[in-house]
């Protein structure tokens, strides 16, 4: 994605956003006031809108150099399959699945490493989190049936 | 303010909260340290820990991650010429050279000493002055507070760095804007929800801090293959020379000194705070390498204490890092500002005090640990990154227990990776994201009291001045460029 590319999306947000602050439902009260629920989003996507446009106008303000772009995106797969991992597997075993995937995306190959770091992790966290501090996780789909 | 003080050394030195600073110096140290993560990341990544605390200890023990991050930051900086954070930059100019030349040692001591002086000094500074701060704060109202935190928000962008103005204004809106995602708490009505129940409380404050900062810092260092040559160096080499410390004592002094007043504006913080000081020391000091660490040093660290002294009196942060810390209180039910003077005074006097005490803990702890924890900055980035998604992941997910909100912070992460791609600041969105609430109520509120008569200001002398210096401040960087001092 380049910058104008990047300015442009987030101009056609805003006006989006500014659409749904025009369409925020006011009470007959309030709808007399100088303030309302709609006048300070309006205010902000009104002044972004000129920013970005001025963005557009001035110089590029230069980029970082990306070497790893494919393997970006691999690690971008793995994250949204772990946001959907979460409900159905559980937090821990999730968190552990990621963690191997991510180490054995970025190269590392030494077996403490790889079999250590996800399952002691998600041990140490279910041990500290749900055993020792008794917070409530929900737990997974899959096992429960649910 | 005597009584003040002892009550602060009494909540800070309780054994439980000795402990919470313990863990908060070494925690944030650690993260610190590791290439790449700074004080906003750290402080984030401990979210979900000081939610199982009571409100001084967990108030303590972040103020600790706060300034042990931003003293891990330097060793960072020094072995492997990786600034995790702006404030730690300056550090390196003259910090790794110094390593190269066999003498990070050195450097690393005069680091730790010059932080703990200049830390320390600020703290003094803070315990005389935040007392009557407060009290004068106390006569504040709404006007005040809209005022205070339009010029708190100015500052982000007006003392920017040069060329990231626009974009840092552009930021800013952006966190505005996500802040009005939610229920509007003064009418009652739903805004920006798309229907999601989800939606319906606002975004959580954790989810934007990890999404902007730990895991976009991580998807960066992913995609820029970020490698430092692996350093060693040993224990002995930690030492200064008694005339060295002489020479270095007027630099570290006026140093910190600088630093917290320049802590104290809001939007300043420490990165100006250190290039200041470095400035400074090559105009009017020796120029040697030692001053060149030792000034940046005492002044980041005086300016991160100094920028309590808007969010502990005024309720307003300053920067990135304290509008995180805002969220911390906020989240604990209190209200930052001079109420939280006489109605939490062992949390306001427990912080402040918790400064010192955590600046002796982190000279007495860190110097020598310094060998063990500096080979953590030799970690290789294909165990850091992994660890630092997962983390942030599982901070989000414990604070929420909500899928959803997994799914929501990916998405803010990738808008952030996008933005910092391009060279857009990320601490104005954090800044923005969390005053958007407080800035819409005080509004409403001062219109509300004002009754439709703009005249209403002229009738409060503070609201005055806050507005005139609002007016100063976006003034001179317009008639600068005017003039064409600027690009």
């Amino acid at each position: 994605m380049g910058y104008r590319a990047l300015v442009l999306l987030l101009l056609a947000v805003t006006v989006g956003y500014l659409m749904l602050a025009r369409n925020i439902e006011l009470d007959p009260w309030s709808a007399e006031e100088l303030v309302t629920s709609r006048t300070l989003p309006t205010l902000y996507g009104a002044l972004l809108s000129l920013v970005l446009l001025a963005l557009l106008i001035t110089r590029h303000p230069g980029n970082l150099a990306a070497r790893q772009i494919a393997r970006t995106g691999w690690m971008l797969l793995m994250l949204v399959a772990f946001v959907a991992l979460v409900p159905l597997a559980g937090i821990w075993p999730a968190s552990a699945a990621l963690l191997l995937g991510a180490l054995l995306l970025l190269g590392e190959r030494r077996p403490a490493v790889l079999l250590g770091l996800p399952s002691g992790i998600a041990l140490v966290g279910w041990l500290l989190v749900e055993q020792l501090l008794g917070i409530y996780v929900p737990g997974a789909g899959l096992w429960s049936g649910a | 303010m005597i009584d003040g003080i002892l009550t602060g050394f009494a909540t800070a030195l309780a054994p439980d909260n000795l402990f919470w600073v313990l863990v908060g110096c070494l925690s944030g140290t650690v993260i610190g340290m590791l290439p790449g993560l700074g004080p906003i990341t750290a402080i984030a990544l401990m979210i979900p820990v000081s939610y199982n605390l009571d409100p001084a200890g967990g108030l303590i023990m972040m103020a600790g991650v706060y300034y042990g991050a931003v003293f891990g930051g330097s060793t960072s900086a020094i072995l492997i010429n990786a600034p995790g954070v702006a404030s730690t930059v300056a550090t390196s100019f003259d910090g790794y050279p110094m390593a190269r030349e066999g003498k990070a040692g050195r450097a690393l001591a005069i680091a730790a000493y010059a932080s703990f002086a200049g830390g320390t000094l600020s703290a003094v500074l803070l315990m005389l002055f935040a007392g009557y701060l407060a009290a004068v704060a106390l006569e504040f109202q709404s006007p005040e507070y809209t005022l205070l935190l339009v010029l708190a928000l100015s500052s982000t962008v007006v003392f920017a760095t040069r060329g990231q103005r626009l974009s840092g204004l552009a930021t800013l809106l952006i966190g505005l804007m996500l802040g009005t995602v939610g229920t509007d708490q003064l009418a009652g009505v739903q805004r920006f929800t798309l229907g999601r129940l989800d939606l319906a409380d606002g975004i959580n404050f954790v989810i934007v801090v990890m999404a902007t900062f730990a895991l976009a810092e991580a998807l960066r260092m992913l995609l820029q293959d970020e490698q430092h040559p692996p350093q060693t160096f040993h224990a002995t080499q930690l030492s200064v020379p008694r005339e060295q410390v002489r020479s270095l004592a007027p630099v570290v002094g006026r140093s910190s000194l600088l630093g917290f007043l320049v802590g104290v504006l809001p939007g300043a913080g420490a990165t100006l705070a250190s290039f200041f000081a470095y400035d400074l020391e090559k105009r009017i000091g020796n120029g040697s390498r030692e001053s060149g660490v030792a000034a940046p040093e005492a002044a980041n660290n005086a300016a991160s204490t100094g920028s309590f002294v808007p969010l502990l009196t005024l309720g307003i942060p300053g920067s990135g890092t304290t509008a995180v810390l805002l969220g911390v209180m906020l989240s604990y039910g209190l209200q930052p500002g001079p109420r939280l003077l006489e109605e939490q005074p062992d949390v306001f006097w427990g912080v402040i005090v918790s400064m010192y005490v955590g600046n002796l803990i982190l000279l007495l702890l860190n110097l020598p640990l310094i060998p063990y924890l500096a080979r953590l900055v030799n970690l290789r980035p294909r165990v850091l990154i992994p660890l630092v998604l997962v983390f942030a992941f599982l901070g989000v997910y414990l604070t929420t227990l909500n899928p959803f909100d997994l799914a929501l912070m990916l998405g803010l992460a990738l808008l952030a990776l996008a933005l910092r791609w391009f060279g857009f600041p990320l601490a104005p969105l954090l800044l923005g994201f969390i005053l958007s609430g407080l800035l819409e109520e005080n509004l409403r509120r001062t219109l509300f009291l004002a009754n439709g008569d703009p005249g209403f200001l002229l009738e409060r002398p503070a609201a005055v001045v806050i507005a005139g210096l609002c007016l100063v401040i976006w003034a001179v960087p317009l008639v600068r460029q005017i003039r064409g001092r600027e690009d």
